[in-house]
């Protein structure tokens, strides 16, 4: 073979496999294909690429062709295998498949077997996932508010007033309930009858779901479909609730006397309600007024206005990187030798995920050391005794720290000396790992030198705001009992729970 | 005719050609002697444009090469065949293929005549039945004459020398000498000769320079260089190792003293 | 006193021997672009040198493919390897043939094979063409009316650029083969799920960037190999220094230039 045919098989075969690529990996290959179009619309396509699966049932029927923007909505266009029937009233959705989150679109057949999506159809139902979202959303907003007006609640009843005002509502409601109760035992026979109602009310109403359960089911995935369903029951819902009604009349009819003692008795409670509201309202005028501490605090302008403004300034100073984040926590170790309790409370600000700064003080039960000797004779034998005393001592911590990915080295004040630390975290950040050494330059008993206190420690977060802690103190010291093993646990927040926990803040802007 | 004018060329701070002054008559061979590194082969590399020396010129029928682009220098060197000291053949190629380069190059002849010319190139060279041979399978002579073949292909009027009988037997020399002054008989070329093969000159030269410190310090014919009185030259045709030469360069000095 | 004085010379002498080399560094980039524009300038002027063009590509392109294919292949079967390893700890093993696909087509299929030839081919350039340099061959050349940067260097330089993006596609191709081979038959991968993945994050953008990526390497291993190859001086030690240069140096620039066109290409 010449070395020109060579040459030219070579890069032949080249273009030949490079054919081969470009139809496998291209457009022109998914036309080539065989199937039928179909568009489907969503508020947002995010994640979906081309070439995305699209499943029914899980099963896979197409391919995402196209992804483009229709008005302000995501338009995708579906190429479907060709023979695969689409009900007419199928619903679309986006799916996550795998915890990387490949995202797939998949379409929940409609009921309509009779009649399909013809080719360059347009899937009309779609359930978004952005709608989800909205929704979890809005209920943690909904969570919000509920927490704030139990948090104003209970800093209205927290004060004596409050107090008093509450011991006065309660004895009115007991008040109140002791009569209603008296009106009820002697109508029992009729509350009876009216229970009996409400059960054949509510087996109705278990009957009519129970015809409608495969619309319930539908429902599950298409909010649509199920509100239409329910559109077309109500009518006989209506009925129902009218008869229902009827049968209440009824018994209110027939118990009018009764019923008149117990409104007024209702009154009367309503009438001491009021006067409770009263001072409660006595007690919100006075924090609006700004009596009170939590009045100032609330009620104080000045102060507000620059406590925003610092922490404006904060933010702004901190959005360069990333919102500074605050954490709290108090820890609690029991160490062996001596058998006490050392506390401790750390604040820590972070301003960016790789650094954060720690201040904290420390109540150690051996911070201060001392010893006395005294010489007992005893029968002519002078025998040297010495004791040694522990004393708590309020310790402070300064320390700067800096993470990488999992490392974290931190390095300043450890109780009242310079001292340094590393952590490593495992186990998804939950259980982290750590040596902290400090005192670098202590004293013994008879000024003789002591190894660096040395601290090996493990923390293993059990929830969010929970944690255990244990290891060895003071690894390296050889005198005097003073390595300890040492367990606890503590507590921490983050600057979400801190909110929650100040909450009372935000109740007056 | 070649006159060269004031030629200088330095390689850094090194000057290998000062203000050299040399005419190569027409139709005859000019021999350059010279010392080993004293710029021989440089001097017949500017001849040809492959180093472009610093200042002065190179008349070649009145043209000077030293101021030609590349695209007239191409031209003006169809008109140069030149044989290396080493023969410098191609050793990706066969023997015909190396005498036909140029051939091939400027098609100077149809493909089939090719055979025909590098045939009577080799005879003339005095070679027959190598055209299939690569160079590696030659002796040093054969690689000479075979560069001696393809120099003379183009059919060139200017041939130029360098070292052609270095690295070779006496015998095999003689030849090559016997070679260059045919060559010049049949073919009439104007030739530059670079050696220190003072035989070889003596033989083969209508006219010897000397080349010394960068400059030609005598011209003259075989005779007046055999009986010259200029001391230099006298040493280095006399192959004396004392004398003027050898007591102004440290190199020598050492070497002879030891 | 002497000692100061040596350990400040030793210091000049460094600071010299640096200033050395980057002068050195910077002519040789400043020859090897002067180089390119002679090769581009030339390429259009007669004769052409097709006969010559051809003969590299079988050198450059046909001579490599074994080395080239071998590196391949066992590029892929390591990347589907790791991938699925470090992929199983989060399940999302069958995301192995989109990486596989992707970092060889993209990255691995070019830069292995620039490096490959690299040091087969710009070797054998700098050898080459250092010989004929050192044996006077190239003089030669000029004087038989020939260019030899149109002769020695536009073939080479040609035939490096056209072929190396044929030797990447055949790379693209072992490498993705080599990788299946892997996750199908040792890791145990579903097949039809790997080959699906393989081909639906794959764009035909990845694969012609990784040819062009290809190209630019074949041109730059060809310029640099052959600069130093002709400016080889001093015989046989000259020539073996000026290989060492042109695989060194086009090593390099494959790599470098690597970085530079992904951050403008992608």
């Amino acid at each position: 073979m010449s070395r020109e045919a060579r040459v030219g098989i070579f890069v032949l075969l080249g273009l030949i496999v490079l054919t081969f690529f470009t139809f496998r990996v291209s457009k022109w290959g998914l036309i080539a294909e065989k199937g039928y179009r179909l568009t489907v619309d969503f508020d947002s396509a995010a994640g979906l690429e081309p070439k995305s699966d699209v499943k029914m049932a899980g099963v896979p029927i197409g391919k995402v062709e196209e992804i483009r923007l229709v008005g302000n909505r995501a338009r995708l266009v579906l190429r479907i295998h060709q023979g695969i029937r689409i009900p007419i009233d199928s619903v679309g959705t986006i799916q996550t498949q795998g915890l990387l989150g490949e995202k797939y679109v998949e379409i929940i057949p409609g009921k309509d077997a009779q009649r399909n999506l013809p080719a360059g159809g347009r899937v009309a139902n779609t359930l978004s996932p952005t709608n989800l979202d909205e929704m979890v959303r809005k209920l943690s907003a909904i969570g919000d508010d509920v927490k704030k007006f139990t948090e104003s609640l209970s800093s209205t009843f927290g004060t004596e007033e409050g107090k008093k005002a509450l011991g006065d509502i309660l004895r009115d409601v007991r008040a109140t309930t002791a009569t209603l109760r008296t009106v009820v035992q002697g109508n029992e026979a009729r509350f009876d009858r009216i229970l009996a109602n409400i059960d054949r009310l509510s087996a109705d109403l278990s009957d009519i779901s129970a015809s409608n359960k495969q619309d319930l089911r539908a429902t599950i995935a298409n909010l649509r479909v199920f509100s239409d369903t329910l559109k077309s029951e109500t009518p006989a819902l209506v009925s129902k609730l009218e008869e229902m009604s009827d049968r209440v009349s009824g018994v209110v009819g027939d118990n009018r006397e009764d019923l008149k003692v117990t409104i007024r008795n209702l009154k009367a409670a309503s009438a001491r309600l009021d006067n409770t509201l009263d001072s409660a309202g006595r007690v919100m005028a006075r924090i609006d007024r700004g009596e009170g501490t939590l009045g100032k605090l609330v009620s104080d302008n000045t102060a507000y206005t620059s406590l925003t403004s610092t922490l404006d300034g904060i933010n702004r100073y901190v959005r360069k990187t990333e919102q500074l984040k605050t954490f709290v926590d108090y820890r609690l170790e029991w160490q062996q030798e001596p058998s006490e309790f050392k506390h401790y409370v750390n604040l820590r600000l972070q301003p960016t995920a790789d650094k954060y700064y720690t201040i904290g003080v420390v109540d150690d039960p051996r911070g201060k050391f001392s010893s006395s000797t005294s010489t007992v004779t005893v029968n002519g034998t002078p025998t040297t005794y010495s004791t040694e005393t522990y004393d708590n001592k309020l310790k402070f911590s300064a320390l700067i720290a800096r993470k990488f990915s999992g490392l974290t080295v931190k390095g300043g004040v450890i109780e009242s000396t310079g001292g340094l630390g590393l952590e490593y975290e495992l186990l998804k950040n939950r259980l982290t790992v750590g040596a902290d050494a400090w005192d670098f330059a202590r004293k013994g008993l008879s000024s003789n030198s002591l190894p660096p206190h040395l601290k090996l420690y493990g923390n293993y977060d059990i929830v969010k705001n929970l944690f255990v802690t244990g290891g060895v103190d003071d690894v390296l010291a050889t005198e005097r009992n003073l390595r300890t093993l040492f367990l606890g646990f503590g507590i921490k927040f983050a600057d979400e729970d801190l909110k929650t926990v100040l909450g009372a803040v935000p109740i007056k802007p | 005719m070649i006159a060269i004018r004031n030629l200088s060329k330095a390689f850094g701070k090194k000057v290998v050609l000062d203000g050299l002054e040399l005419t190569v008559p027409k139709g005859k061979n000019t021999v350059v002697i010279g010392g080993s590194g004293t710029g021989k082969s440089v001097l017949i590399k500017c001849a040809v444009g492959l180093l472009r020396p610093e200042a002065g010129e190179i008349r070649i029928d009145g043209h000077d090469i030293t101021r030609m682009d590349e695209r007239e220098l191409v031209r003006v060197r169809r008109r140069f065949g030149m044989l290396f000291q080493g023969a410098a053949l191609f050793d990706s190629m066969d023997v015909g293929e190396n005498v036909a380069f140029v051939l091939r190059r400027l098609k100077m002849y149809p493909e089939r005549q090719i055979r025909e010319v590098v045939e009577e190139k080799l005879s003339m060279v005095g070679l027959r039945d190598i055209q299939r041979l690569m160079p590696a399978e030659l002796s040093g002579g054969m690689k000479k004459r075979v560069g001696l073949a393809r120099a003379i292909a183009s059919e060139p009027d200017i041939l130029l020398y360098d070292e052609p009988t270095t690295g070779l037997d006496p015998i095999m020399a003689d030849v090559i000498n016997d070679l260059i002054i045919s060559l010049r008989e049949t073919i009439g070329a104007t030739s530059i000769t670079i050696t220190h093969d003072m035989a070889s000159a003596y033989k083969i030269a209508d006219q010897i320079a000397m080349l010394y410190k960068g400059k030609i310090i005598e011209t003259g014919t075989p005779e007046e260089i055999r009986t010259t009185s200029n001391p230099v030259v006298a040493q280095f045709v006399q192959g004396r190792a004392h004398g003027p030469i050898t007591d102004e360069s440290e190199e020598f000095v050492r070497f002879v003293s030891r | 006193m002497t000692d100061s004085t040596a350990r400040k010379n030793g210091a000049v002498r460094l600071a010299e021997l640096l200033g050395e080399r980057v002068y050195a560094m910077v002519l040789d980039l400043g020859a090897i672009f002067t180089l390119f524009v002679q090769v581009v300038s030339s390429l259009v002027r007669p004769p052409s040198e097709i006969r010559n063009i051809v003969k590299q590509m079988e050198e450059v392109g046909i001579r490599s493919m074994p080395v080239v294919l071998v590196t391949a292949t066992f590029t892929g079967m390591v990347l589907a390897l790791q991938s699925y390893a470090g992929f199983q700890r989060f399940g999302a093993t069958s995301f192995v043939g989109s990486v596989v696909a992707l970092s060889i087509t993209r990255e691995l299929g070019p830069v292995f094979a620039g490096l490959m030839v690299s040091g087969r081919v710009g070797a054998s350039m700098a050898a080459e063409l250092g010989t004929m340099k050192v044996t006077e061959q190239i003089d030669a050349l000029v004087t038989l009316a020939t260019n030899p940067v149109k002769y020695l260097i536009v073939p080479r330089v040609v035939a490096a650029t056209i072929v190396l993006p044929v030797l990447v596609v055949f790379a693209d191709l072992l490498g993705i083969v080599g990788g299946y081979f892997v996750s199908v038959h040792l890791m145990g991968a579903n097949p039809y799920v790997y080959v699906a993945k393989t081909y639906q994050y794959l764009e035909f953008k990845d694969i012609y960037t990784g040819l062009v990526k290809a190209s630019v390497f074949g041109m730059l291993i060809a310029l640099i190999s052959c600069h130093h190859g002709f400016v080889a001086e001093g015989g046989a030690e000259g020539v073996g220094r000026a290989t060492t240069r042109a695989v060194v140096a086009s090593s390099m620039m494959v790599l470098i230039s690597d970085y530079f066109m992904t951050s403008f290409m992608f």
